[in-house]
């Protein structure tokens, strides 16, 4: 450790240079070796398209931290207002936040007052650096600055390990300067957000922002579509609120823009009916099929899937199996993607929360 | 999402470094395995255990690498002429790698153990079984996994404070005098291995995690266990006892701020019984 990375800066940033990294062996040094691509994102064709009157997604690749994707995973937002601009998310490396805001300053040059993390995960907010130039306030929820501090040098020296030397450079994690307990509006100048924290569910720290003027839902990783979901916090906190996000995706009946943490928002028409039909003709969900409208049924298949992990995990419980049992016997789910990398770890999840049940 | 993560470093790791890995790949890392069998062992010889007489389980890639089952296996019953003393768990490549110290005693009948533990990189997984007459036995399993230290504390926080000591104790099957009973023993515990590995802010929140665990039936030892950071949060161990007959199985867990936690389950024989008990105030 030199002397310069020993404390937290003004901007409470921590950087990679300097760090010790723990989880790095000569192996990894080899990799980051190899890994030395050119950091260029200026002609990256980086897309975002409008899902609602102000409302910019950009679709994040479903699939794994890689150096052809650059950690761009997620799915990243921003709302413009009339005073100034919000982003929700930053993507998985400073390049995506860069890319990003490269998006955001082609389409209006109001300041950029917000950068809303919907929760710790290194694909949604090690973009962040990107802007700290901007000096807009960090939001998150409140719990996730403990998370962060506790993961973050993991993240970055894994993040340095996958995705080599160049494109880890200048990669911070930033912690919130703008806490969020409960509900939050924030006035963007003729439209408001509404930021919101949830118990624990994909993780301890999610928030969702809905927006005033269009209700487009942004979910964070409360909502996967195609991607598996993955369980990081808590099976019975996800079951038991995503009735109530779920009625947050409908306003007098009809549903809202929604864009989930993975996967093909709401607003994509192109996409939808074809998802609509994957979903309805799933065998597993005959309520599924009655959804009138796709995030409906995009929120019916999670709600699916968790549910039957949670049945699975129960009744292996009851059987007296062990973890390794019942990680060995279960079947991985069809309809997903990811199913290799998050199915079993999904189970040992809800093994290790449910069977403290009584 | 981090899980990916966690696991993309090692492919990335494992694609471009395939040489590297061949090579190590059952050898582990030579040098920090000398350094704690310098520590551990000193100079005794220590033979390699053949597959029935010392069996180590572990999955060859870990789903989780915060929840890793580990299972040893011992082939010989624990008897007053010969027994399994003490078996080490050893991980190598973790920050802090003598993951926990079994020490058995006639009593506990069979001498296997099944835990859960964290793992941070690739690295051999060890069990060192001490007999009574003071030989060594090892067997070890590579184990690919990486990250399960980066996530020290669990995933929420809040119920693990608010669940914190909270035990329980199940037994499995009927019990039967003078035969090997299962136990299942749960802690809840965020086994928290403070912020070691943050430099950035070491003071933030201290370790805090069980460090020793015993068990006695109607009186008689059967399990103590030194443990440590490298357990998996809400410990939890599968053992064997022999009951004579009925008794009281009594466990107390002492963690780093010596809080202690007690728990105890009154066993009928032949009932199949289960027990979850609230904590016991910490001394
Ligand atoms: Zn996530």
């Amino acid at each position: 450790m030199n002397s310069k990375t020993l404390g937290l800066d003004p901007a409470n940033k921590l950087t990679i240079d300097g760090l010790s990294a723990t989880c790095l062996s000569l192996a990894c040094l080899l990799v980051c070796f190899f890994f030395v691509l050119p950091a260029a994102h200026a002609e990256s064709g980086f897309e975002v398209h409008e899902i609602a009157a102000g409302v910019w997604v950009h679709t994040g690749e479903i699939g794994d931290f890689a150096p052809e994707n650059k950690g761009d995973l997620a799915n990243l937002g921003f709302v413009i207002g009339a005073r100034c601009v919000a982003v929700i998310d930053t993507g998985g490396s400073r390049w995506v936040g860069e890319a990003l805001l490269g998006a955001i300053r082609s389409k209006t040059k109001l300041p950029i007052c917000y950068v809303i993390a919907t929760h710790m995960h290194p694909d949604h907010l090690l973009g962040h650096a990107a802007f700290l130039d901007e000096h807009p306030q960090f939001v998150a929820a409140a719990s996730q600055a403990r998370a962060l501090i506790i993961r973050r040098e993991g993240y970055l020296s894994r993040q340095k390990a996958i995705l080599g030397e160049n494109l880890a450079q200048g990669t911070e994690v930033v912690l919130p300067n703008h806490p969020i307990i409960g509900t939050e509006q924030l006035d963007l100048g003729g439209r408001m957000l509404t930021v919101k924290t949830w118990r624990t569910a994909h993780t301890d720290n999610d928030l969702t922002v809905q927006d005033s003027q269009t209700h487009t839902l942004f979910t964070g990783d409360l909502l996967f579509v195609d991607h598996l979901p993955v369980i990081d916090g808590s099976i019975k906190g996800w079951l038991a609120i995503l009735p109530e996000l779920g009625a947050l995706a409908h306003e007098e009946e009809k549903s809202v823009p929604v864009v989930p943490g993975h996967g093909p928002d709401t607003g994509r028409s192109d996409k939808e009916l074809q998802r609509l039909e994957v979903i309805t003709t799933k065998p597993t969900g005959p309520e599924i099929g009655q959804t009138k409208d796709i995030s409906s049924a995009y929120f019916a298949a999670e709600t699916d899937y968790l549910s039957s992990v949670a049945k699975e995990v129960r009744g292996a419980l009851k059987a007296q199996q062990t973890l390794q049992q019942t990680v060995s016997s279960s079947t991985l789910p069809a309809h997903w993607k990811l199913v290799e990398w998050y199915h079993r770890r999904n189970i040992t999840a809800a093994f290790a929360e449910l069977e403290w049940e009584d | 999402m981090s899980q990916q993560f966690n696991r993309l470093v090692v492919r990335a790791t494992l694609a471009l470094s395939g040489l590297i890995l061949a090579a190590s790949a059952h050898a582990g890392d030579p040098e920090m395995w000398s350094r704690i069998r310098a520590s551990l062992f000193q100079d005794r010889p220590i033979v390699e255990a053949s597959g029935d007489f010392l069996r180590l389980d572990a999955p060859t890639r870990a789903e989780d690498a915060a929840v890793v089952p580990i299972s040893i296996h011992t082939g010989i019953p624990q008897s007053a002429g010969q027994y399994v003393q003490n078996t080490w768990l050893i991980i190598d490549q973790n920050p802090s790698p003598i993951a926990a110290k079994f020490v058995f005693t006639p009593s506990s009948g069979q001498a296997d153990i099944e835990t859960r533990v964290r793992v941070n990189e690739y690295t051999l997984i060890r069990a060192v079984a001490e007999l009574n007459d003071g030989s060594l036995h090892m067997v070890s399993k590579f184990v690919k996994a990486s990250g399960g230290c980066s996530a020290p504390a669990g995933k929420d926080p809040a119920e693990a404070l608010a669940s914190l000591g909270k035990m329980k104790v199940r037994v499995e099957g009927d019990v039967i005098p003078g035969k090997p009973s299962l136990a299942q023993l749960m802690i809840s515990h965020p086994n928290d291995s403070g912020l070691a590995f943050d430099q950035m802010s070491r003071n933030y929140t201290p370790a805090h995690y069980v460090r020793e665990i015993s068990v006695t039936y109607a009186g008689k030892k059967v399990m103590t266990a030194e443990v440590d950071i490298s357990i998996s949060e809400n410990p939890n161990f599968r053992f064997y006892f022999v009951p004579e007959g009925a008794g009281v199985l009594a466990v107390e867990a002492i963690d780093s701020s010596d809080l202690k936690f007690n728990t105890a389950v009154k066993l009928d024989t032949g009932k199949n019984v289960a027990a979850s008990v609230k904590p016991a105030a910490g001394s």
